[in-house]
């Protein structure tokens, strides 16, 4: 059997009969859903006073979410349009989870601002008033995202067509009644005849090429959303590209996590290679560098303005009680995954496996029974183990400064040998460290005093938590049932490149699905 | 001839006391109140209903080691006062309490002192308490400036006097424009409490489609002055040629233009896709790769 052809058994068979996980796990997310209801129910009825949002900070979680969800959304149809243009072959397993995520992170990221209204009613004087009025940063926003939901759902579908047909085909009486009428109406009567394969790579051509200035124009419009108005730290020319590199990038490392669940779940090693994910990496690594470089280009440029709120900003940031989010942000989301990625590339630190010292299990107990005593004689009230010289964090900095940089280079032949795990670490690294940066973006500028008010602060309340625990429930929920009723990968695309390497290069062409003779329509 | 001054003199004097009997009697209540980290001094104020009442913020934090700067908002009455601190010791507001009760007024400021800030009382007496008292007949005027320009904002100035010509301060006017959402009805569009002239003025940009907008000042009366309205029509210049910029905005109209014209393109692109999608569907007989097939 062809590799094409067991990737199909493997995934109809999930198809026809989920694992055993599913139900379980699909009720967990429910249920964290249902609770972020009920939090935005108390919101509706009491109001948006709830929250930690006020006067002053009228932008928390809501928005910080949003923008994060719409820069996840790049992930997909940009990556996956771009690889489909570029004629790029490793694309074939991985683009429609890539589609998938631009289609559920667009829905629950336009639903944030739905929620941060307070009112949905309130959707009813965009309409009315709105759209006469297409200056304003917002609508185009509200044109932009619906456009781009509109387009990647096209965009999802599109390719889905002959995999409905296999479906409607092969699965039949094993499903459902209700999951047969579904495949059946979808797969719009595929037979993969020449007429309708031409109409098909018309019309994925024609969404591949417009899906990209589609995705761009929606996060350089997010980006005005901000950027237009006279706020410190955000009236800034370079938030367009600026926006856009962040979304591309978060939406790399939302493909690898992604990849590597659905990799693990359905196992789907043999077709989701190391491959993919080191090609991803690259690129991963290659935006991460982008976004170093206007990260810095940004503050630097902060930094020299004689205007006081700006400083007032960068203090905030550096040295302010922002900070403890800033540094994370900066080592642990962009520092970091660089070197993940980076570093077990490099055939010279092949050479460090063999070097006896750095053995990472050895040095980490070193280091934590360093800390541990110095820990135990501090808290102690006489130095009774050592004396206080030996118990000081002055006399014992160095030595485990000394031990963390051995710990790292010890490290390194264990993510040489683990490639997957550490890209994996490394985008859910690039993730947490970008939904931080979100919240930099929205939360420290707004808290800026330029009225004469002091310090402004801003707590977000269980009601915000919940509702965004419910939206990334909500989102692996979507991606979840997608999973459990359509192929989460191309599988005729798949077999598409599979035939195209048998054939002579003069046959090779687009094959997708054909039906059977016989086969229903 | 030399006696008409003295008449003339008499004369005025005559017409005060009698303005005096006659007139209801409206004294300006002047208070202070010290706004220091400890709280506020006096912690209830107390006015009467219909009376002016003038209300000094003191500053009382000099002894601190930095400046601590107060805004005292008057909840109820819709009233901030100006910032006081070291640089602006004392702050006045002038309003009329016009009904009632019990008010809050407390600092917005974030300030040394702050959460002790938060429970000052204005205290309203009714006015039977202090001796009844007819109310006056008011006269609102309202005057409507429509903006020069598309988009630029329209003033709307109201006076109100009593019905003798004396001007009424201290009161709010509330002002509303005719507007269309779900149903036609009076949008409010702002509100100003009246100067010593009776003039309360707004600067506000007209919404909505309509170049003639109805506009009206209400005000809704108290104890000592009767309600009264006034209407006017704002005219609003006609919509700008296509290339022109509209004021206050910063994308001209053929920007919009241009952006729909964008955004239809890309949708017509999407209608496209559609069709092709939609008439994948074809009928057995134009499928001849599935004829060659041999049946299974």
């Amino acid at each position: 059997m062809s590799e094409a052809r067991r990737l199909e058994a493997q995934l109809l068979g999930v198809l026809a009969r989920p694992p055993r996980w599913y139900p379980f796990i699909v009720t967990l997310l429910a249920g964290v859903v249902a609770w972020a209801f009920y939090a935005w129910t108390v919101q509706y009825r009491i109001g948006l006073g709830v929250t930690g949002m006020h006067n002053r900070v009228p932008w928390g979680l809501y928005i910080i979410n949003f923008v994060f969800l719409i820069g996840i959304s790049h992930a997909g149809t940009l990556v996956s349009a771009i690889l489909r243009i570029t004629a790029a072959e490793w694309r074939r397993p991985i683009t429609r989870m890539a589609e998938v995520i631009t289609v559920v992170a667009l829905m629950t990221g336009a639903l944030m601002v739905m929620v941060d209204m307070g009112r949905p009613d309130r959707l009813l004087y965009l309409l009315r008033y709105g759209f006469g009025h297409l200056s304003s940063p917002i609508l185009w926003d509200v044109l932009s995202v619906a456009t781009y939901l509109t387009g990647s759902l096209i965009y999802l579908y599109i390719p889905l067509i002959p995999d409905l047909a296999m479906l409607r085909d092969r699965l039949g009486p094993k499903v459902p009644g209700w999951q047969q009428w579904l495949y059946r109406t979808l797969a719009m009567g595929w037979r993969g005849t020449p007429r309708q394969r031409a109409r098909l790579e018309r019309a994925l051509t024609v969404m591949a090429l417009l899906i990209i200035p589609i995705a761009v124009s929606v996060h350089t419009v997010v980006s005005f959303v901000f950027s237009m108005t006279l706020r410190v730290g955000w009236h800034s020319s370079i938030f367009g590209p600026y926006f856009v590199v962040g979304a591309i990038f978060s939406g790399i490392a939302g493909i690898i996590t992604a990849m590597a669940v659905f990799r693990r779940i359905y196992r789907l090693e043999a077709w989701i290679t190391e491959e993919h994910f080191q090609k991803l990496g690259w690129l991963l690594l290659a935006l991460n560098l982008i976004y170093l470089y206007f990260t810095f280009s940004e503050y630097l440029t902060m930094g020299y303005q004689p205007d006081d709120a700006e400083a007032a900003l960068l203090r905030l940031l550096f040295i302010g009680p922002y900070g403890k989010i800033f540094w994370p942000m900066v080592l642990g989301g962009l520092v970091a995954p660089a070197l993940l990625v980076m570093v077990p590339s490099v055939p010279a630190l092949r050479s460090l496996r063999t070097v006896p010292v750095l053995r990472p299990v050895p040095i980490a107990l070193t280091a934590a029974g360093l800390l541990t005593t110095v820990l135990l004689a501090r808290g102690m009230p006489q130095a009774a183990i050592l004396p206080a010289w030996l118990a000081s964090w002055e006399t014992l900095r160095w030595p485990l400064l000394g031990l963390g940089a051995l710990l790292i280079l010890s490290l390194v032949p264990v993510l040489q040998a683990r490639r997957v795990a550490s890209l994996v670490t490394a985008s859910v690294l690039v993730n947490i460290g970008m939904w931080l940066k979100r919240y930099l973006i929205v939360v420290p500028s707004l808290a800026v005093a330029q009225t004469p008010f002091g310090a402004i602060t801003y707590r977000p309340t269980w009601v915000e938590y919940s509702i965004i625990g419910g939206t990334f429930a909500g989102f692996a929920l979507l991606y979840l049932v997608f999973s459990r009723l359509f192929p989460i990968v191309s599988l005729w695309e798949v077999r598409e490149a599979e035939d195209s390497a048998i054939r002579e290069p003069a046959d090779v062409g687009t094959r997708p699905y054909v039906a059977p003779a016989g086969g229903r329509t | 001839m030399k006696r008409a001054p003295l008449m003339v003199v008499a004369a005025g004097a005559m017409a005060l006391v009698l303005s005096l009997l006659v007139l209801p009697a409206r004294a300006l209540e002047r208070v202070r109140v010290v706004v220091s980290e400890r709280g506020f001094d006096p912690p209830v104020v107390e006015v009467t209903e219909g009376e002016l009442v003038e209300i000094t913020f003191v500053y009382g934090d000099s002894h601190l080691p930095q400046d601590n700067p107060h805004v005292i908002f008057i909840e109820g009455l819709r009233l901030e006062s100006p910032q006081i601190s070291r640089a602006r010791p004392e702050v006045a507001v002038r309003f009329t309490a016009e009904q009632s009760g019990r008010l809050l007024f407390k600092c917005t400021a974030y300030c040394t002192g702050h959460d002790r800030l938060q429970a000052g009382y204005l205290s309203v007496r009714p006015a039977s308490a202090a001796g009844p008292v007819p109310a006056v007949a008011t006269v609102l005027q309202l005057l409507a400036a429509p903006p020069d320009v598309p988009g630029a904002k329209a003033a709307l100035r109201a006076q109100l006097s009593s019905d003798d010509g004396q001007p009424v301060e201290g009161v709010l006017v509330r002002f509303e424009q005719q507007a269309a959402l779900v149903k036609t009805g009076w949008a409010p569009v702002g509100s100003a409490r009246t100067d010593p002239r009776g003039v309360a003025l707004i600067e506000y940009a007209p919404f909505g489609d309509a170049l003639r907008v109805p506009a009206r000042a209400v005000f809704e009366g108290n104890v000592r002055y009767q309600p009264a309205e006034a209407r006017a029509v704002l005219d609003l210049p006609a919509l700008p040629s296509w290339w022109a910029p509209v004021a206050e905005v910063r994308v001209p109209v053929v920007g919009t233009w241009l952006l729909w014209l964008v955004v239809s393109a890309v949708w017509l692109t999407f209608a496209y896709v559609a069709y092709q999608v939609f008439t994948l569907p074809e009928p057995r007989a134009a499928a001849p790769e599935l004829r060659r097939r041999p049946p299974r």
